[in-house]
């Protein structure tokens, strides 16, 4: 379970270098295009490649800080049983999903594996990389869904509701909020940086 | 429950039409009592709150298991790999990183009272600089609850010993606020630009007249209350013309931000994605030439952005697992000569769409709302004669309506968390109204007018 949380966390920071790095590569593109007369002609490719590999390993830790959308207006007004209810449901459905997902990026990442496709860039890169590195984000996706039902189950077991709806429930905007007047740094006025956030 | 009403009585309206108008009949590839479980499945799926991408993708196999006899788990791999590797798609985390790194730069207190300085001569002075410090930061920020609060932190003070009524202080940074995604460059816009596959330059050239439109329109409600409650302008202010060229000075760097943006945009320099990452670069460049660049800041907006972006992916991922089930179904193409089918003329439909989208965002996150409806209801607008980009510009514009519409807009309760003096939120919902009401007239004369939105693009492309 903490292997999994720190590994999550340590992917979505790397999805942030992945976000980083297309910038880089892009602007050098840009800049060899304009000054210096050449282009790499493979930016598209290998900016594509990160953007897809940033967004399958963002996705374990975003799932942790509950930043996955669901449409909560009916789920905030049920009692807790039915929202624990709920709870367990949506992952459920989520690990169905992610099942799929998993399934179907791994068979394509073996596809390009046993035919040894490579892209259309000058780099030729083989497809196999970037598709087995985004594949390896969904497994770590469904792994961090999975420590997240059986920390539920444990929780429902032990009766203990409440804690199971904190790391549930979806962020809220109150929380969102508070997060941006933190990224201020100012000193803030009113009651929104007085309530505690949960981390 | 205004949202629910709404939504039967559009059922109600378009089911009377059917059979009073015969009705088309569709060459039916699915039976219509399947599809009507799917639906049912799905409202369920968003009512108990399953997580948004994970009901599209459930929706997608009870489809693709229950009413397709062909293989599609064969092609989950690339349909998803597809859009993943997009280059359209790239700049939607590079405008997300863009805003997070200037969030942290510190812009926003400077660009308040710099344009404050120039809009305090108008009655209503401070009100005016509200709506343009808005509307000016969340063109770069991207979110708009990120915007409001931070415009309600550094404009908030400003209003504690005033004599404006609060309620149209607090509207007005609402209403700012949902000026963000409209105001090119806007994420919802590249989203539309990729499922629609329509140009996502084209569709901020459109932006251009409807957001100015809106603008002028927000403002002359302002100068409208100003004058029925004899609001004076601001004369605290000194107001030598040094002080107001050295103000500009604090609007520089933003401006030129989005002159960087959108100025390469436009030229035809750089695709949309290139000139995100000049905007990553330039936000960076304008952090460090403010000592506000550091490790720290760069690992926090990076990770903000990992996880917004990360978001949108597992609704883009259900949607298009979910479209792609439908599609090999028939059953956009069959919604779309259904609709279009109906013994009501084009415009008519156009409004049920628009109320359908105004009811949907009082309860539903507006990204999602765009990833999910627009794969169905595209080709219902396009058989319907409307052009793309001028329908992507109306999408953008409910969906910032959707995040400022009472009871459930986030924006108002924001702004409620924030205020000083304490009262009721109705003070919220009371002074967003007329603002609301202005930017549905704004959707009102773009319906009746297109070319404010499509002269644009026209002349320039």
């Amino acid at each position: 379970m903490r292997l999994i949380e720190w590994a999550s966390r340590r992917a979505m920071g790397l999805a942030g270098w992945c976000y980083l790095a297309m910038t880089v590569l892009i602007c050098f593109d840009i800049a060899a295009r304009r000054l210096l007369g050449f282009s790499s002609e493979s930016t598209t490719e290998l900016s594509g490649y990160l953007m897809a590999i940033g967004m399958s390993w963002g996705l374990a830790g975003t799932l942790l800080e509950r930043g996955h959308v669901r449409i909560d207006v009916l789920l905030q007004k049920m009692p807790l049983r039915w929202r624990v209810v709920l709870h367990l449901l949506s992952l459920l459905a989520l690990l169905v999903s992610i099942g799929f997902f998993i399934w179907g990026s791994f068979s394509l990442a073996l596809d390009s594996f046993t035919f040894g496709s490579t892209d259309l860039s000058t780099l030729r890169t083989p497809l196999v990389v970037p598709q087995g590195l985004w594949a390896v984000g969904f497994a770590l996706f469904g792994l961090a869904a999975l420590s997240l039902m059986a920390r539920g189950l444990r929780q429902c077991w032990h009766g203990d509701l409440r804690a199971l709806d904190e790391s549930l429930m979806s962020r809220s905007y109150q929380e969102e909020a508070d997060e941006t007047l933190q990224a201020l740094g100012a000193e803030t006025p009113g009651s929104a940086s007085s309530n505690g956030r949960p981390a | 429950m205004i949202a629910i009403v709404f939504l039967v009585v559009m059922a109600v309206i378009i089911g009377g039409a059917t059979l009073i108008g015969g009705g088309p009949v569709v060459a039916v590839a699915v039976p219509w009592w399947s599809l009507l479980a799917v639906l049912l499945a799905f409202v369920g799926f968003f009512a108990g709150g399953i997580y948004v991408g994970a009901a599209l993708s459930s929706l997608a196999l009870l489809a693709g298991f229950g009413l397709s006899d062909r293989p599609f788990w064969n092609f989950i791999g690339e349909m998803l790999w597809g859009p993943s590797t997009n280059f359209v798609l790239v700049s939607v985390p590079l405008f997300l990183l863009m805003g997070e790194v200037m969030l942290r730069a510190g812009l926003s207190e400077r660009l308040y009272r710099a344009l404050n300085v120039w809009m305090g001569r108008l009655p209503g002075g401070l009100l005016h600089t509200n709506i343009i410090s808005c509307g000016v930061f969340s063109a770069v920020a991207g979110s708009s609850v990120a915007t409001a609060a931070t415009m309600g932190s550094v404009a908030l003070p400003y209003f504690e010993k005033s004599h404006y009524p609060p309620r149209l202080v607090l509207g007005s940074l609402a209403a700012g606020g949902a000026l963000g995604n409209l105001i090119p460059p806007g994420i919802t816009f590249i989203i539309y630009g990729l499922i629609t596959e329509t140009s996502v330059g084209a569709l901020y050239l459109a932006a251009v007249g409807p957001s100015l439109l809106v603008v002028v329109l927000f403002l002359g409600v302002i100068l409208w209350y100003s004058h029925v409650l004899n609001l004076k302008a601001d004369d605290g202010l000194t107001l030598k013309w040094r002080d107001r060229l050295l103000s500009l000075v604090d609007l520089l760097p933003t401006t030129l931000l989005i002159g960087l943006v959108l100025g390469t945009i436009y030229a035809g320099w750089a695709t949309p994605t290139e000139s995100a990452a000049l905007g990553v670069a330039g936000s960076l460049v304008l952090a460090a030439a403010d000592r506000r660049l550091n490790w720290r800041m760069l690992a926090e907006s990076m990770h903000a952005t990992a996880r917004t972006t990360s978001m949108i992916a597992l609704i883009l991922f259900g949607a298009y697992f979910l479209n792609y089930i439908l599609s090999s179904l028939g059953v956009p193409q069959m919604l779309a000569k259904f609709l279009t089918g109906l013994p009501l003329p084009g415009w008519a439909i156009m409004l049920v769409i628009i109320g359908f989208y105004l009811a949907l965002g009082t309860f539903m996150e507006g990204m999602s709302m765009v990833i999910t409806t627009i794969p169905l209801l595209f080709p219902v607008v396009k058989a319907l004669g409307y052009d793309p980009i001028w329908f992507g510009v109306v999408i953008t514009m409910l969906v910032e309506i959707a995040m400022i519409s009472p009871p459930d807009g986030t924006v108002l309760y924001v702004l409620q968390g924030m205020r000083r003096q304490p009262g009721p939120i109705t003070d919220v919902f009371m002074g967003v109204l007329p603002f609301m009401a202005v930017y549905m007239l704004a959707i009102g004369i773009l319906m009746l007018c297109p070319a404010i939105a499509l002269w644009l693009p026209a002349a320039v492309m």
